[in-house]
């Protein structure tokens, strides 16, 4: 007997353990970042262009990378969304067989894991051969790839949830079904959509390896969509490599930009998820 | 003629057949119960009658329900229309996820009928006896009301597209006493204007209520009639046994 | 009759769009397929599968384009990242299905998801301040005096970053699980650790391998944070402290400069191709798994 009740604490032990190191690195990490890129954080490196010489420890900032980045992530959040509602509703039992549904949906959580790296040389190639250069546009087209299947699968998992006698209820009024979608599906779906789009947003800030040869890197802002264009990851990661400790601080510094932004888009995306409930049933 | 005539329908949802070769005549203007043990049929039966059993892929149906004459599975007959005339309430209310407002005057926007006013929101709450309670907050959702409210506007969002004919799934199952007796005292009051099929476990009720009364089992229909004959003098044996309460 | 016709039609119009663009994005992931196997139709034309594949001669301006230094390489950081990772992550996801309440689950849902998505660029940046030089003290004392830039430092990281990926995938398996099947040992006077072990494992380790393996295909082709401590040199590495170069890696450094040489391009997108037909395989055969799990 005493046996067991060892075994049985000593399991509760390393499961406590285990929650608690995982915890440890959470804030280890928030720590590090926080602490080496606190007093490197200028006002200038948000709000100026790099000026020349900036690589070489010269004054400037990453604001290029900074709206770069903003610019990237929402172009393909909007592209992904005019995409992403229509294909999620249409995976519905409404409108789709649920055979063909569960198929498409294991599909698409198999694109959901493909490394972004993959998505980001598809996109390249289909530049090259459109003779797009590395753009706004090529970034957008790249991120866009690795935001649809996340973003679509999301959404039809909070639509799904919607309970049958729901759906029915405008049904039994003489409804049609895109009567009923807008009715009830997606008003009911409504602070999970958004939850789902906050989502893709923050992958898409974070995300490097698809926008590193579609995107390209440059110092300005783009003029237009064909231009290059910065992004903030890839800031941080150049920065880092370079020999020279300014440089390296202010890749700390940009490293905790990054992190405040996804913080802030977790934080709110869980605001709006409760605010957003007035009108939903149960 | 009566309002709805159901003529052979059987039902069934893969081997498992749920109506089993039913017929009967639904008069107008008075309000019939069915009753039965749970299972045999009378959600099933209910549906079929504004063909929300649609909805249900594995669903066959056979035989023909008659609307003043007519095969509402027929070729020419039009769905949304069919279920504008013949109004649905479920067992348990779900409110649309908007305004209390607007789930009532979300039917006559969809229909494109011709009043989607103020006032007609007002009518209808009244007629489904809610008025008093929710005329201050029309704008909240609807979501906050209490069940017994919560159906009663669903009788409300019912009768605001204008039917001829409400069929409702044990309305009361989730009410508390109080609840119960305003929805079935609105029921009294609707049915000189209104067909209104009810299914209901409780047999009181389908006395307290019911002007004729059909008697299912196990996807039958074992027995029809005018309320006062049914429960002084049932015909079948089964019919006997389960008002006695030997079978429920 | 003219608004029902009306409505009709435009439920028509909107049902064909919807179904229309659902089968579109399925027609576009066939042909983000098709174009990595047609850019890497050049290489497997040219040069049998077996030496692509199993060769480690890696020296594109003599025309050799072996990839097994690289699938090895993300072989084993991988593996790496799967030993320290998946034992950390199941004990906590077990702790929070059977030990915590449904508060502090909803309250650790915050941190545990943020975690997932803090941005590879910064765990590589947190794992060059911290795991480098710890890996190169901890070389030393074995006797090894390395830089820290290993497959180690790269399996560690990996573990780090997808320790809250296994943890929230497996809680999603741990608590599919009815409450009556513990309940049932739990009457017999069985333990907490009994009743695991006995109840809740047997019942679910098909969907908790799933997760651990998806654990490992999230690892595979994870880029930048890699790229950043394993070092990237393109030999088959010998020991733990060896640095080496997987496959993202080589996609992610080489594919600016691809012109110059010929087939080198072929041979990036045929290294693409092998990182996503990898990682393919392990998700499809994982996501089918909790889709099934999902569906009883
Ligand atoms: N979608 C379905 N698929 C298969 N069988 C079904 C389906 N819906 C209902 N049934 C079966 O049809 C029979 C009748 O169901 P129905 O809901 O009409 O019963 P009911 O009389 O309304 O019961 P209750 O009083 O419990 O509500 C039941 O045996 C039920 O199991
Ligand atoms: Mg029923």
């Amino acid at each position: 007997m005493r046996n067991r009740k060892m075994k049985d604490a000593l399991f509760y032990w390393t499961m406590l353990g285990s929650l608690a190191f995982i915890l440890a690195v959470f804030s280890v990490i928030l720590i590090v970042v926080f602490s080496k890129g606190f007093p490197a954080l200028r006002w200038s490196l948000i709000f100026q262009l790099p000026k020349s010489g900036y690589y070489l420890g010269q004054d400037g900032g990453v604001a290029n990378a900074i709206l770069g980045t903003l610019y990237l992530s929402s172009g393909a959040v909007l592209v992904s969304i005019i995409l992403a509602l229509p294909a999620a509703i249409a995976l519905q039992k409404d409108y789709t067989s649920p055979r063909f549904a569960q198929f498409t949906r294991l599909i698409l959580d198999v694109l959901w894991g493909t490394p972004s790296i993959v998505y980001g040389a598809i996109g390249f190639a289909i530049m090259v051969y459109l003779g797009i250069r590395a753009s706004l546009l090529g970034g957008i087209f790249a991120l866009s790839l690795v935001m649809l299947p996340l973003m679509i699968r999301s959404m039809d998992e909070v639509i799904r949830i919607v309970p049958e006698e729901l759906r029915e209820t405008p049904l039994a009024l003489g409804s049609t079904r895109f009567e009923m979608v807008r009715a009830v599906l997606l008003k009911q779906a409504f602070p999970g959509i958004l939850t789902a789009v906050l989502l893709a947003l923050g992958r898409g800030i974070g995300d490097a390896a698809s926008v590193l040869f579609t995107a390209g890197f440059t110092d300005n802002l783009p003029g237009s969509l064909m231009d290059p264009v910065a992004s903030l990851p890839l800031a941080v990661f150049f920065q880092i490599g370079s020999p020279l400790k300014e440089v390296q601080q202010r890749a700390y510094a940009s490293a905790m930009i990054l992190l405040f932004l996804i913080l802030v888009i977790n934080i709110v995306s869980r605001i709006l998820e409760k605010r957003f409930t007035r009108h939903t049933i149960r | 003629m009566p309002h709805i005539a159901i003529r052979n329908l059987n039902v069934q949802c893969g081997d498992h057949q749920i109506l089993k070769d039913v017929n009967c005549d639904i008069p107008d203007g008075c309000i019939v119960a069915i009753v039965g043990p749970s299972g045999c049929g009378k959600t099933t039966l209910l549906k079929s009658l504004n063909r929300l059993l649609d909805l249900n892929e594995d669903a066959k149906i056979q035989g023909q329900v008659l609307l003043d004459g007519s095969d509402i599975y027929g070729e020419s007959s039009d769905v949304l229309s069919l279920r504008k005339k013949v109004g649905f309430m479920a067992q348990r209310p779900y409110p649309l996820p908007m305004s209390i407002q607007d789930n009532v005057s979300f039917g006559p926007k969809i229909h494109g009928l011709p009043d989607t006013s103020h006032g007609m929101v007002e009518r209808y709450l009244r007629l489904a006896g809610l008025w008093e309670e929710v005329k201050d907050r029309l704008d909240s959702p609807a979501a906050k009301l209490s069940i017994g409210q919560q159906q009663r506007l669903a009788l409300a969002r019912t009768l605001a597209v204008e039917p001829e004919v409400i069929l409702a799934d044990e309305p009361t199952s989730a009410l508390d006493p109080i609840s119960v007796k305003i929805v079935e005292h609105q029921f009294r009051l609707l049915k000189s204007q209104y067909t209104i099929v009810l299914v209901t476990h409780i047999l009181r009720q389908a006395r307290r209520l019911a002007d004729h009364v059909i008697f299912m089992y196990s996807g039958e229909l074992v027995e029809q009639g005018p309320a006062e004959s049914f429960f002084a003098a049932p015909k079948d044996e089964r019919t006997r046994a389960y008002l006695s309460g030997e079978i429920s | 009759m003219s608004v029902l016709l009306f409505r009709r039609f435009k439920d028509q119009i909107v049902t064909m769009s919807l179904r229309g663009i659902l089968v579109g994005v399925l027609i576009l992931s066939a042909g983000l397929l098709g174009i990595l196997l047609l850019k890497s139709a050049p290489m497997i034309s040219d040069f049998p599968l077996s030496k692509l594949i199993f060769s480690a001669a890696w020296n594109p301006w003599k025309g050799q384009f072996g990839l097994s230094a690289f699938i090895v390489a993300s072989l084993g950081v991988a593996i790496i990242a799967l030993i320290f990772a998946s034992p950390v992550s199941l004990l906590a996801a077990l702790y929070l299905s059977e030990c915590a309440n449904r508060r502090l689950r909803n309250a650790l849902r915050l941190p545990i998801d943020i975690l997932a998505g803090v941005p590879s660029v910064v765990f590589g940046l947190v794992g060059v301040i911290v795991i480098i030089p710890s890996v190169s003290i901890l070389s030393r004392l074995c006797g090894r005096d390395t830089t820290g830039y290993s497959i180690l430092s790269g399996g560690i990281l990996l573990a780090i970053m997808i320790m809250p990926y296994i943890l929230s995938l497996s809680l999603e398996v741990l608590l599919s699980l009815p409450a009556e099947a513990r309940e049932a040992a739990i009457a017999l006077g069985a333990t907490r650790w009994e009743t695991v072990r006995h109840v809740v494992l047997k019942r679910s380790v098909v969907g908790l391998v799933a997760a651990v393996v998806l654990g490992f295909a999230r690892a595979f082709g994870e880029t930048i944070a890699v790229m950043m401590v394993v070092g990237n040199v393109a030999k088959i590495p010998h020991s733990a402290f060896d640095p080496a170069y997987p496959l993202p890696a080589l996609i992610a450094n080489n594919f600016g400069e691809l012109m110059s040489i010929p087939r080198f391009d072929s041979a990036l997108f045929l290294a693409a191709l092998v990182l996503m037909i990898i990682v393919g395989i392990f998700s499809l055969a994982a996501q089918a798994v909790l889709h099934h799990i999902g569906r009883i």
